[in-house]
C-alpha cells in the first residue's frame, strides 16, 4: 500500500514558489488500478515521479508498506526502485540495445550482470506482450504500441509489486492504445501489481481504473471509485475532463 | 631516363614517409590519451550539470572553466609554456615525444565538450528508465548513456582527430617532426613549392579519410534508423 501524505513540491527555494504540489493525500491500496487525472501542469507528473523519487518532494511523505522511503538514498533506494516500474510517454527505450536487452535491463541494473535465467524470463515476458519476434529488433523497427509493450515487459522484468504509468498511451493511436490497456488490465488480474495510471483522458481512467483522483493545480480536488467520480463530478476540473461543460461557454 | 615523379621520390621519399609516420603518431597517441582523460571530465560534466543526475553547481561550474581555460590557450602558447612540465614528464620537450604531452592538455578539453554534448542528446526518459530500474550511476554511464551515445561519439572522434591534426602541423614549428614540419622546413623556408604542395595533399588526404572512416562506422554502429 502506498500512502502519500502531505506532499507538497516546490521549484525555486522562495517562499511563494508556486506548488507543482500542494498537500496531496491520497493512499493506494494492493492490487488497485489508480487513475490519477488532470489537465496539462495539474502536477499529475511530478506527484508519481515522487513515488519513485525521481523527483524529491519539497515536504511530506511517501509511506510504502509503512516505510517512509522519502529520505531513501544510495543501495537501499535503488532496492526500493526495483519494487517499482514505470512507464513512460515516449517509452524510454534504450536505441541502441536490442529488444531482448531492453528488457534484460534491469537485471543488469540490479547485479551488473544477465544471466541465462534472466534472459528466458526476459523471453517469456517478450511472449506474454506479443512481441516474441522481435526480441533481436532493434526499438526504431517497431511501431509505438510495441515499443511501449516492449517497456511493459521491461517493467515486469524485476516483478514489481507497483508500476507507475505516465501517460503510457498518450503518444498512441486509439487502437495501440487500447491493446496496451487491455495489457495493463490483464496483468494486474494475473499478478496483482498495483497500477498507477497519470493521464489526462478520462477515457483511459474509464477503462480500466478502479479508483482515481482529480488534480487541480496541485491540489486534490476529487477522489473517489471511478463510478461515483463519474456520475457525479463535484470539481470543476472533473466536469471539464469529463466534457460535462460547454466547451464554448 | 628516370622522369620526375621516379627522382622525387628518390630523393623526398623517405623524408615525407617518416614525415607521415611521425604525424600518424603524434595525432593518435595523443587524442587517444586526450580520450581517456577528456571522457572522464566530459562524463562529470554531465553529471553535474543542474538538473542532471548529480547536480553539483561548483564543482560543474570549476570542471566547465577548467576546460574553457584549455580550450582559449593558443596550442602555441601552451606548447611553450608546458614545457618544463613535458621535460619532467618525458624527458624531452622536442621531437615526437616531446609534443604528445602539450597535444593531450590541448585536444582533452575539446573532447570533454564533445563527449558531454554526445551525452546531452540521449533522450531523458532513457537515461530517467533506467534510473528508474534502480540503477547506480556508473551503470547507467557504462549500460546505458555511453552505448547510447557511442555513435554521436564516434562522429566526435573525427572532428576531434581533424581539429589534432592542425596541432601536429603546428607542432611541427618547434621541430616535433612530422608533415607539418616538413610543408615549413622545405615548403616555406627553401621555397620548395612542390614539396609544400606533396604535404598539404598528404594533409587533405588523411582528412577525408579520417571523415569517411568515422562517418562508415557511426552509421554502422547507429541503431536508430531503421534497417540497422
Amino acid at each position: 500500500m502506498i500512502e502519500i501524505q502531505h506532499l507538497t513540491k516546490s521549484y525555486g527555494s522562495a517562499a511563494d514558489a508556486p506548488h507543482a504540489l500542494d498537500d496531496v493525500t491520497i493512499s493506494i491500496e494492493d492490487g488497485d488500478i489508480m487513475g490519477i487525472i488532470g489537465m496539462s501542469g495539474a502536477g499529475k507528473s511530478t506527484l508519481v515521479r515522487c513515488i519513485n523519487l525521481l523527483e524529491r518532494p519539497t515536504s511530506g511523505k511517501v509511506v510504502v508498506d509503512g516505510q517512509d522511503v522519502t529520505g531513501l538514498s544510495g543501495a537501499a533506494l535503488r532496492s526500493y526502485r526495483r519494487r517499482v516500474a514505470m512507464i513512460f510517454q515516449s517509452f524510454g527505450l534504450l536505441a541502441q540495445k536490442t529488444v531482448l536487452d531492453n528488457v534484460c535491463f534491469p537485471y543488469r541494473a540490479a547485479t551488473g550482470r544477465v544471466t541465462a535465467e534472466n534472459r528466458s524470463r526476459a523471453l517469456e515476458l517478450l511472449d506474454m506482450v506479443g512481441l516474441a519476434e522481435k526480441a533481436t529488433s532493434y526499438p526504431s523497427q517497431l511501431s509505438g504500441g510495441q515499443q511501449q509493450r516492449v517497456a511493459i515487459a521491461r517493467a515486469l522484468a524485476c516483478d514489481p509489486e507497483y508500476i507507475l504509468c505516465d501517460e503510457a498511451t498518450s503518444a498512441l493511436d486509439p487502437a495501440s492504445t487500447n491493446v496496451i490497456l487491455k495489457l495493463l488490465r490483464e496483468i494486474n488480474r494475473k499478478t496483482g501489481v498495483t497500477i498507477i495510471v497519470i493521464t489526462h483522458s478520462m477515457g483511459v481512467v474509464e477503462k480500466i481504473c478502479r479508483n482515481v483522483v482529480v488534480l487541480d493545480h496541485g491540489r486534490v480536488v476529487e477522489q473517489g471509485s471511478v463510478d461515483a467520480v463519474f456520475a457525479n463530478p463535484t470539481s470543476d476540473a472533473a466536469k471539464v475532463l469529463l466534457e460535462r461543460v460547454d466547451w464554448d461557454a | 631516363m628516370p622522369s620526375d615523379v621516379t627522382l622525387f621520390i628518390e630523393d623526398y621519399g623517405e623524408l615525407l614517409s617518416q614525415g607521415l609516420l611521425d604525424t600518424l603518431i603524434m595525432l593518435f597517441v595523443s587524442t587517444a590519451i586526450a580520450y581517456v582523460i577528456g571522457t572522464a571530465l566530459g562524463v562529470i560534466l554531465y553529471l553535474t550539470a543542474p538538473g542532471s543526475l548529480r547536480p553539483m553547481g561548483v564543482l560543474n561550474a570549476v570542471l566547465g572553466w577548467v576546460v574553457n581555460i584549455g580550450r582559449s590557450l593558443p596550442f602555441i602558447i601552451l606548447l611553450i609554456s608546458l614545457m618544463p612540465m613535458t621535460e619532467s614528464l618525458v624527458g624531452t620537450t622536442s621531437g615526437v615525444r616531446g609534443v604528445i604531452p602539450p597535444l593531450v592538455v590541448s585536444i582533452a578539453p575539446f573532447v570533454a565538450r564533445m563527449i558531454e554534448q554526445s551525452l546531452a542528446e540521449v533522450p531523458r526518459e532513457s537515461v530517467e528508465a533506467a534510473e528508474a530500474c534502480g540503477a547506480s550511476i556508473p551503470r547507467i554511464v557504462f549500460s546505458a548513456l555511453l552505448p547510447e551515445a557511442l555513435p554521436s561519439i564516434v562522429r566526435g572522434v573525427s572532428i576531434t582527430l581533424i581539429a589534432a591534426l592542425g596541432y601536429t602541423a603546428i607542432a611541427g614549428a618547434v621541430g616535433a617532426g612530422g608533415l607539418g614540419d616538413i610543408a615549413i622546413r622545405y615548403g616555406y623556408y627553401r621555397y620548395e613549392d612542390q614539396m609544400m604542395v606533396v604535404t598539404v595533399v598528404l594533409l587533405i588526404i588523411l582528412v577525408q579519410i579520417i571523415q569517411s572512416a568515422c562517418d562508415v562506422i557511426a552509421r554502422k554502429i547507429d541503431h536508430r534508423t531503421l534497417g540497422n
